[in-house]
Order: structure tokens, then sequence, then C-alpha cells
């Protein structure tokens, strides 16, 4: 375990821990900027795999590994965006840097939340430890994990844009 | 619109070629290095290919939404023991839970990641290479693309139905109209004449002129029946409409009816006068009778709004059309009516000439002191 992968643990346990506390409080919903994270996420994901993993070292064992984990981490984002509860906000206020996001609603994913989002973790660490003893090192590399995190956030979205959709057509 | 889901004699067909040769390659190619459950497996996704399209056929959704379910699932975990070919029934699962509007988009998308990760999650036992691997994964990808297209279209389609219903609705409602219109010409025209009738025979008698009312009667009856016979072509022009319109109506037909009119409007007292003049020529008797409508209409139109009011009417034959003008003194008693030019009747007239064939027009003013209708129609 080399200075560099600690410090990636570190940050990463960093974000699992902000995602965390956010799920527990209201939260203005922001459509734009829930689409934009995931992808920020998805992109840097990817720039730092180019850069970390040769092709030719991938096996057909790290392509099931890192699919599973990425259809894991979106089920799991798609279920905690089907839990979440939403509620209007007295008034619509603007968020983000310029005030370009307009929130309408707020959400708060709650005590359950925080279960699933362990949970998709606990099973995260474990895969990794059994692909690692499997002989498979790709999904611990910090582009995947990076990839896992934007898949559950961009499933949540995608709920969340439909359940929000609804609403908007049954206020009609 | 569940009958556009079913699939045709045809696509079955073609359904069931394309499992056998989808079979024939899996048990042909490399069969030495392949596990046989893997071979059975595929095959049993192919088989379930057929077995989908038939159910779809006989329109038993939820068991052909099972059978995509499980072909997708067992299709993607073979893909890569069978070098690929059984990639083929996973993407036409994938394409019928997609492009069926009935299954909701949730559960296509999820069963495609699923069958997405089932890929390489295969391939490891079966030791397969990372770019067939990844190519098959990029085949489930694009038979995604194709079910949201065929969605699409059979969002269109459904849409192009429910414009159809509504067009069939808005024509029943216009054929609605067109009855409204001649219910009103030949009834209000006929008991309105003979009430003004009625009233002067109750006058009649009431200062003891019996002969004179029976004049009056006599024309009363005149009138009804006259009122009933329009009523019986009303009604046999709605029974046939193609057999009523073909036949064309002779102009001297045309040209005594209207005389009939006004000879009508004379034994209610009225005073009337018409001239024709030019070419006359044969009307279709759509025409002929939007034009003696017409003419009925500012008749009572006249009564009502200038009673006792000399009317002239002229009808112009020439070369491309025929034009009638009926004109008649404002009554200073109702100025505000004539210039509004009467209620349902001259929109009715308007009605019936812009549905001619050419299209006519109906123009109504009120000028100085003369209120005037115009009809045209145009000849063929």
């Amino acid at each position: 375990m080399t200075l560099q992968t600690i410090g990636n643990a570190l940050l990463i346990l960093l974000v699992i821990g902000w995602i965390g506390v956010r799920q527990l409080n209201w939260r203005p919903v922001a459509l734009g900027k829930m689409w934009r994270s995931p992808l920020i996420f998805a992109v840097v994901g990817a720039i730092l795999l180019a850069q970390q993993v040769k092709p030719a070292s991938i096996t057909p064992l790290d392509l099931a590994v890192v699919a599973g984990e990425l259809v894991l981490s979106l089920a799991v984002g798609a279920w905690m965006g089907a839990i979440a509860h939403f509620r209007r906000l007295p008034q619509p206020i603007a968020t983000g840097k310029d005030g370009r996001d307009i929130a309408v609603y707020e959400s708060r994913t709650g005590a359950l939340g925080l279960v699933l989002w362990v949970l998709v973790i606990a099973v995260r660490v474990g895969l990794d430890v059994l692909a690692g003893l499997a002989g498979s090192h790709l999904a611990s590399a910090t582009g995947i994990i990076l990839l896992v995190l934007a898949a559950n956030r961009l499933a949540r979205t995608a709920v969340f844009a439909a359940r929000l959709d609804r609403h908007a057509a049954l206020a009609a | 619109m569940n009958v556009s889901l079913r699939p045709t004699l045809l696509s079955l067909a073609l359904t069931v070629v394309g499992a056998v040769a989808v079979g024939y390659g899996l048990v042909t190619s490399h069969t030495g290095q392949r596990p046989v459950w893997a071979l059975a497996v595929g095959l049993a996704a192919t088989a379930l290919w057929v077995v989908r399209s038939v159910l779809a056929r006989f329109g038993q959704r939820v068991p052909a939404l099972v059978c995509a379910v499980v072909m997708v699932l067992a299709g993607s975990f073979v893909a890569a023991p069978t070098n690929g070919i059984a990639v083929v029934p996973a993407a036409v699962g994938i394409v019928a839970l997609l492009g069926d509007l009935a299954s909701p988009l949730w559960l296509g998308f999820g069963l495609s990641a699923v069958g997405l990760a089932l890929i390489p999650v295969g391939a490891v036992p079966a030791e397969a290479s990372v770019p067939a691997v990844l190519a098959e994964m990029g085949g489930l990808v694009l038979a995604v693309f194709a079910g949201l297209s065929r969605r699409q279209f059979r969002r269109a389609e459904e849409q192009a139905a429910l414009l159809r219903e509504r067009d069939l609705t808005l024509r029943e409602e216009e054929s609605r109209v067109a009855i409204a219109r001649d219910l009103h010409d030949v009834l209000a025209h006929s008991l309105g004449g003979l009430v003004i009738q009625l009233d002067a025979v109750d006058a009649l008698l009431e200062s003891g002129a019996v002969d004179a009312a029976r004049t009056r009667v006599q024309d009363a009856r005149g009138l009804a029946a006259d009122g009933l016979a329009d009523a019986r072509r009303a009604v046999a022009a709605l029974r046939e409409p193609a057999a009523a319109e073909s036949a064309p109506v002779d102009s001297g037909e045309v040209e005594s009816a209207l005389e009939a009119l006004v000879a009508a409007h004379r034994g209610l007292g009225g005073r009337a006068e018409l001239r024709i003049h030019g070419a006359p020529s044969p009307l279709a008797a759509p025409q002929a009778a939007a034009v003696e409508r017409a003419l009925q209409e500012a008749l009572s139109n006249a009564r009502k709004h200038a009673p006792g009011a000399a009317v002239t009417a002229s009808l112009a034959w020439q070369t491309d059309r025929v034009r009638l003008t009926v004109s008649n003194p404002v009554s200073a008693a109702h100025p505000a009516l004539a210039g509004t030019g009467g209620g349902h009747g001259l929109e009715g007239m308007r009605e019936r000439f812009a549905a001619l064939k050419p299209p006519g027009s109906v123009a109504a003013s009120a000028d100085g002191d003369r209120f005037t209708v115009t009809a045209e129609a145009v000849l063929r």
C-alpha cells in the first residue's frame, strides 16, 4: 500500500462521509447541478483510468468486476432516488456560484439512504478484496472508484428528474 | 393500437428464419472449446426468441415480456462462451423491451445494464479476449439505441392514431352542423310563414271576414305542404348525399323555385320582385339548393326585420358564376338588427356557400338605408 493509495483512500472516505451527511439534511434540488457533478466525476475518472491502466493488462475478470460494480452502483443510486422525500420550498431559490440553477423543491434521502450508501461501499470493498485475490486489480483504481460514484449519482439524478417531472405534471 | 404491437405472419416467419440461423451457428461453431451448458443456455435463449414472438402474436403480453427478460439475461451470460452468437437473442430481447410502450422504460434500461454486466461475467470462465467482450457489449448498446428508436416510432404512430380519431370527431361535428342548418332553413321558413298566416286568419275571423280567412287558410296549407316537401327532400339528401349531389339541376327549375319563393312572400303580405338576367346554365344540386335557401332566408329576414318593405331580388347568370342579390330597405325601427345581418340564417347561408365545390361566397352589407345580401356560386 503506497502513500498515494492511502491519500486516495482518505480523499474518497472524505467524499463518502460528505455525501452521507448531506443525505440526512434537506437539500435544495437543482437538477442542472445534479447532472453536472456526476458527469465531471465520470470525465475525471475516465482520464485517470486512461493514465493509470494499460489496455493490454485488462482481463475479462477486470471487466466483469467493474461492470458488476457499475450496475450495482446504478441500481443503488436509482433506489436512493426512489426513496428520497421531496417537499416544495417556500419560494424558489437560486443555487450555484452565479445563481443559474433554480431550486423549487428540496429533498432528503434519510437514514435508509445512509444505510444504502454504507452498503454499496461495503459491497464495493468486499468485491475489491475478492477480485484482488482472484487477480483483478482494475476495480481498485481511483478512476474506477470515481466512475462508480458517478454512476450512483447519475442514476439518482435520473430518478429525481423523472419523479419531479411527474410531480410537476400532477401539480399543473 | 395493440394490434400494431402484434407481429405479422411475415415478421414471425423472419423470426423463425433468424432463430434457426443463430441456432445453427451455435451448434456448428467452435464446438470443441465450449462447455455444453453454454450451448444449452444459448439454444434456450434462441428458442425463447421464437416463443416470445408467438406469444406476442397471440396477445400474451406478460409471458412475452418474461421471455424477453430471460432472453436478455441468458443471451448476455453466454455471449462470450458462444463467441458472441448468443448476443443476438439478448439484443432482440432488449429491442423488444424498450420498443414496447406498455413496458416501463426503467425496466428496459435496467435490464440493458444488467445484460451489459453479464457479458464480461460470462466471459471470465470462458477466458474470452477483452476486445471480443467489448464488441459484444457494443452490440448490446446498439440494441439499446434500436429499441429506443422503435419506442419513439411507436409513440409517433400512437399519436397519429389519436389525431385520426380527433379528425373523425371533427367531421361528425361538421355533419351535425350541416343537419342543423338544413333543419333551420326548412323548418324556420315554413313554420315562420305559417305563424304569420295563422295570425292573419285569427284577425280575419275576429272581424268576421270568413271568406278572406278561408283563402288565408288555403295559403297556409300550401305553405305547410311546401315545407313538408322541403323537409322530405332534406331528409333524402341526408340519407343519400351522393345521389342527391350528383344530378345537375336545370336552370329553369332553379328559376321557377325562386319565383315560387317570391310568390309565397307576396302571399304572406310582403312586396317582392325577382329579376333574372344573363344566359342560364345548369347548376349542381348543392348549388341550386344553396341559391334557393339563400333567397328563402333573405325573404324570411326581410319579413322579420323590415315587414311590408319592398324586396328586390335579382339573379344574374354570368359566364363563370351565378349571383343572387337580395336587397331591402332597412326599417328604422330595427337599425341594430339590420346592421348585424341576422343570426343563424346568414351564418348558415355563409357555411352553405363555403361548403360548395368550388366554394362560393356570401356578403352582407348595410349600404345607406338598404340592407343587401349577395350570394355567389362559382359555375364549373
